[in-house]
């Protein structure tokens, strides 16, 4: 009898022991297929903008020198909203200055500092720039670096030119108010008047440089390196302020 | 209970008790029959071991098996009669009763199969009386077939049976559930095809509004950027015409200068010019000499104005 019900309980398991071959039942069709989008947009997409310029353009100013009986322009660009990085020679024998936005808006200069060591000019405004700055580079860019300038060539439209760098070289500028101390970059980019001041940016869009001249009989074009811009900031007691000229030379 | 190889016992035996009924080629018959038996049951029966007398089961098979046996031996007893019509060749004694129980009622059941081997001579257990004649063959008597693996064997094809029957219902059933599923994904696969669809229609209407406001936008840089320009060099050009307007401006001043200075300077000529062709006597030599000198004063005035307006005409 207990043989009888072990045989009969074991066929009972084994023909139970088929229901765990059985597909489980199918679970409830889910209905997230679709994730929720999100509705943040991109904040790290630098190629996008409030008004559709790249941030180079939009901290790259035109700077205009009203001086004692001319009208010269160069241009500058932004290292924070009240402070902007021209040549010397743009600013100088100056009346007064002002600087023009890539939109078109006139701002007034307060103060001028320059230095002796480089064809640098530190610059301070009344009102804000805007919103996009400079970010110097902590190292200067070596032979065969691609750069992008941008600058107002001639005074006239906003402009982005590319070159390579070409290796350091000795300033190619005998006059003692437009000599550097050190040696400077030599790059492709081609440049003109009125593009002294403009940024050289490399690859990642950080200022590795100062356009201040060029070359007359090739396409070359001068830079000072970021590192004497990176020292002239670290070391403010190296730049002096500069007043305005017109009345000694009117008096002159 | 009776079984089919107990009434051929019985059959037999009952042969063997007359076997003048039998024709001469029957009656020899019996000792073919009987080894051809023999070695039939030697090759094909099978001697199940017998079950415990503690079933009731087995003590019904038993008491059958007895009450055979014991009808045998009532044919045996009433068959080894001595019949005074019989002779001793004719009438081939019967098995004792003893000898009939040998290959028919066997011991209670050891759980042991042995098989029944039928050989040599009958072996005599206690009073008998001689047998002389053919030796009767008796017939195997088979135990009781046990019907419990048939019960058995029932149940568990019942179970499985039953198992698979469940079996089947629950894959019936979850196949059914499977297709049900199947079909609802398939219709939220159309639905979200109908919605990529939609969502591509309106992607590329997106993206041709795009490519048209970029460029627009691209346009109205330009323009920003021209306009800037445009703005910069006016006021470029304000500035400078600013500064040239100070510059006639001076210019002018010092024409003014030069002018008045030449109409001192003629003024002062004429007046001279009247003092010389005026009467000797009336002016005095030295006060016209002074005066001619103050006219020089002022025209060397005029002269350098005149010079310095000049000067500013050129630059």
């Amino acid at each position: 009898m207990r043989r009888r019900t072990v045989v009969l309980a074991a066929s009972c398991a084994l023909a139970l022991s088929g229901c765990a071959a059985l597909p489980a039942s199918p679970t409830a069709v889910p209905t997230d297929w679709v994730p929720s989008p999100s509705a943040e947009p991109d904040q790290n997409n630098v190629a996008l903008s409030p008004d559709g310029f790249s941030a180079a353009q939009r901290m790259t100013v035109r700077v205009r020198n009203i001086g004692c009986g001319f009208v010269s322009t160069g241009s500058g660009f932004a290292l924070d909203a009240f402070t902007l990085v021209t040549n010397r020679h743009v600013v100088a024998d100056s009346s007064r200055l002002e600087v023009s936005t890539h939109d078109g808006r006139l701002i007034e200069v307060t103060a001028t500092e320059v230095t002796t060591v480089a064809d640098i000019a530190i610059v301070k405004t009344e009102t804000s720039l805007g919103a996009a700055f400079a970010t110097p580079a902590q190292e200067d860019p070596e032979e065969g670096d691609a750069i992008t300038v941008t600058g107002y060539p001639n005074g006239g439209r906003l402009t982005t030119t590319t070159g390579v760098v070409l290796g350091a070289v000795k300033d190619p500028l005998d006059s003692e108010d437009r000599g550097a101390v050190g040696t400077v970059l030599a790059t492709t980019a081609v440049v003109q008047p009125g593009s002294s001041g403009s940024p050289a940016l490399n690859e990642a869009g950080e200022v590795v440089g100062v356009v201040y001249a060029k070359s007359e009989t090739t396409d070359q074009s001068y830079i000072v390196p970021v590192s004497t811009l990176n020292s002239l900031l670290a070391q403010p007691r190296l730049l002096v302020p500069q007043a305005a000229s017109c009345a000694d030379s009117s008096a002159s | 209970m009776t079984r089919p190889q107990d009434a051929s016992t019985t059959e037999q035996v009952d042969v063997s008790v007359d076997p003048e009924v039998m024709p001469d080629s029957e009656a020899d018959a019996p000792e073919d029959y009987r080894a051809e038996d023999l070695a039939n049951d030697e090759d094909d029966t099978i001697i199940l071991s017998r079950r415990a007398f503690t079933e009731p089961f087995d003590l019904d098979d038993e008491d059958d098996d007895d009450e055979d046996a014991s009808r045998v031996d009532d044919a045996d007893e009433d068959d080894a009669e001595p019949s005074p019509h019989q002779g001793e060749e004719a009438a081939p004694q019967p098995p004792t009763a003893s000898a009939a129980t040998v290959g028919g009622s066997a011991s209670p059941a050891t759980g042991s199969l042995s098989r029944y081997a039928p050989s040599g001579t009958i072996p005599i257990i206690g009073d008998a009386n001689p047998i002389t004649g053919s030796m009767p063959v008796i017939g195997p008597i088979y135990p009781p077939k046990p019907r419990r693996p048939w019960i058995i064997a029932t149940c568990v094809l019942a179970a499985l049976l039953i198992g698979a029957g469940y079996l089947g219902w629950r894959m019936w059933e979850i196949n059914g559930e499977w297709q049900q599923y199947a079909d609802e994904v398939e219709e939220a696969n159309y639905a979200l095809g109908e919605q990529i669809a939609s969502v591509q229609q309106e992607l590329t209407d997106k993206q041709n509004e795009a490519d048209l406001l970029s460029e627009q936008l691209a346009t109205n840089k330009a323009r920003v950027v021209d306009l800037s320009a445009e703005k910069a060099a006016a006021i470029d050009s304000s500035e400078y015409a600013s500064q040239v307007t100070d510059k006639l401006e001076e210019t002018l001043s010092l024409g003014q200068v030069a002018t008045s200075s030449l109409t001192s300077c003629i003024d002062g000529l004429e007046q001279l010019v009247s003092y010389l062709q005026a009467p000797e006597d009336e002016y005095e030599a030295d006060e016209i000499s002074n005066y001619a000198d103050s006219v020089t004063d002022l025209c060397d005035t005029a002269e350098g104005a005149t010079s310095t307006f000049q000067d500013s005409l050129t630059e």
